[in-house]
């Protein structure tokens, strides 16, 4: 891969900086030992450096002390090196760690992204000979898998980012109302399933109206491909929470994947793997969360929103 | 009903204008920010709906500039779903709502008809509500010159209250006037509310002025 040798070269490149640095320094230390011992050596053998004699013991000794200053500089900057080396290394572990990751989730998330544009040009090719009736199903179907492409991207960019949702976008949501509605919009997907929802009318929560439509979506949605015949959604409000149930008549997940199937790009059939991680991002946000109760009932909870006084007439 | 649809990409522009046509919309097209903003300007529409992402000047800058100049059109932006930044910007700018696109038809009408039941309101820029300042068309609310920021719906709550400041509101009016007659949700979304802006007011301190009235209504008080 690219980012393997781009990564070496930085390593090689930060290496050789280091031991330039610390070579500049030895070289000019080594210079000035040299300069010094040159100087006491001339007082020393002042005596006699007139002598043809004494001017070789001095070159002599000029020779002796720049080879060993030398010497031990080159051993020193070999361990320089190999230490400069191998803290580069260590100290850009993690960002190169960052950049695989990085880049695996480049290439998953390009993949998924091809999948539904490959169904919708498909999909309007195929409807090109049709019927009317057929043409009109298979507009139906391309809108709604341009706007899950669409979901899609924004899942990515959410789990690339996990940004923070600011409060200023929360209101009051009807989780009851929202939860119908998703369950409508599904239930179109396979008209096979039947769908009942069991709601506690008028459970509020305080929250960000498209990222909980979201979040139910996909749950929803989950249920819808995996079940038989049914799906059932419970949506209560008890005393501080608001949960949501989603139960499907499917295989449900293996008792250990219940925590694995919230990582991302995990997955145990056709989906993206990308829906569950999102919806434990939304629920968290939200001060809540989702698990998988048994095989196959999801249980989101909510904190609830209550009205303060509920001493209203319906009409005055 | 005249609809501006403030949007450079052709396809969608015509996309939009076939949706509305359908419901017996008039629509008028501007392609870029300051087409947008001179349609804005010279002529009169019911709402407009505006592109972020534009030509010339941005979405976000034709929201501005035309509350600055006075313009009270409802305006909704159009921006993308992960954009989280986008739609805070945009109700900062001045813009009534947001809408998601890509977007399903129902949805758009269903934040066309909450706009236009706004339009009905008494066309006053501020609303002065002893130190509680409503401000229409930059979509602001001071209290004491604190700013409070109020969601879209919260919003439109609180600026039917101080356009009938004093004036009790019972639940079915509010519920009529921001919700529509056709709402089928639960009815006591009017409570939650006017609990949840009662709570953002409750952080500046000024949570009493917002008075339940027992077995009547609400009323913005001075």
């Amino acid at each position: 891969m690219g980012y393997r040798l781009q990564a070496d070269r930085v390593i090689l490149r930060v290496a050789a900086a280091y031991t330039a640095i610390v070579a500049a320094v030895l070289l000019a230390l080594g210079g000035a030992a040299y300069a010094f011992i040159a100087r006491v050596d001339a007082d020393a053998l002042r005596p006699i450096i007139d002598l043809p004699e004494g001017a070789d013991v001095y070159r002599h000794a000029l020779t002796q002390a720049a080879l060993t200053i030398a010497a031990a500089e080159a051993a020193l900057l070999v361990l320089v090196a190999l230490a400069a080396y191998a803290l580069a290394r260590i100290s850009t572990q993690p960002l190169r760690d960052a950049r695989e990751r990085e880049e695996r989730f480049a290439s998953e998330a390009a993949h998924e992204l091809r999948t539904p544009l490959a169904r919708i040009a498909t999909t309007a090719q195929a409807a090109r000979g049709g019927t009317e009736a057929e043409r009109a199903e298979a507009l139906g179907n391309i809108t709604r898998m341009a706007i899950e492409a669409s979901a899609l991207i924004g899942d990515l960019l959410t789990l690339a980012r996990v940004e923070h949702v600011p409060s200023s976008l929360f209101e009051p949501v009807d989780v009851s109302a929202l939860v119908r509605e998703v369950a409508a919009e599904y239930a179109a997907t396979r008209p096979e399933v039947s769908i009942a929802v069991h709601d506690g009318s008028g459970t509020f929560v305080d929250g960000d109206e498209p990222r909980l439509r979201r979040l139910f979506a996909n749950v929803v949605d989950n249920a819808v491909r995996h079940a038989h015949a049914s799906v059932s959604i419970e949506v209560a409000g008890t005393g501080k929470r608001a949960t949501v149930a989603v139960d499907d008549d499917g295989d449900g997940v293996a008792p250990e994947l219940r925590e694995k199937i919230f990582e991302r790009f995990v997955t145990t059939t056709d989906g993206t793997g990308l829906g569950l991680p999102i919806c434990r991002w939304i629920a968290r946000a939200h001060g809540g969360d989702i698990q998988v109760e048994t095989g196959s009932r999801f249980v989101i909870d909510l904190p609830i929103l209550a009205a303060e006084d509920e001493a209203l007439p319906t009409s005055p | 009903m005249r609809i501006l649809v403030v949007e450079d990409d052709v396809e969608i522009a015509e996309g939009v204008r076939q949706i509305l046509e359908r419901r017996k919309y008039a629509v008028q097209i501007a392609r870029d920010g300051d087409e947008g903003y001179e349609a804005l300007a010279h002529d009169r529409f019911d709402v407009a709906i505006i592109d972020i992402g534009l030509p010339k000047r941005d979405g976000f800058t034709v929201a501005r500039a035309a509350r600055a100049a006075g313009i009270q059109t409802p305006m909704l932006m159009l921006t993308a779903r992960d954009a989280v930044e986008d739609r805070v910007r945009g109700l900062d700018a001045g813009a009534d709502d947001y809408l998601i696109k890509p977007f399903v038809e129902e949805e758009l009408h269903a934040r066309l008809r909450a706009l236009l039941r706004r339009g009905l309101m008494p066309v006053r820029e501020r609303f002065v509500v002893g130190d509680l300042v409503v401000d229409s068309s930059g979509r602001t609310l001071e209290v004491g010159g604190k700013p409070v920021r109020l969601a879209a719906t919260e919003f439109r709550v609180l600026e039917y209250l101080a356009a009938n400041a004093g004036i009790v509101l019972s639940r079915d009016q509010i519920l009529d006037f921001v919700w529509g007659t056709s709402f089928d949700g639960s009815r006591n979304v009017v409570e939650v509310y006017v609990s949840a802006i009662r709570r953002k007011l409750r952080a500046i301190g000024a949570a009493d002025r917002l008075v339940t009235v027992w077995g009547i209504g609400y009323k913005l008080t001075a």
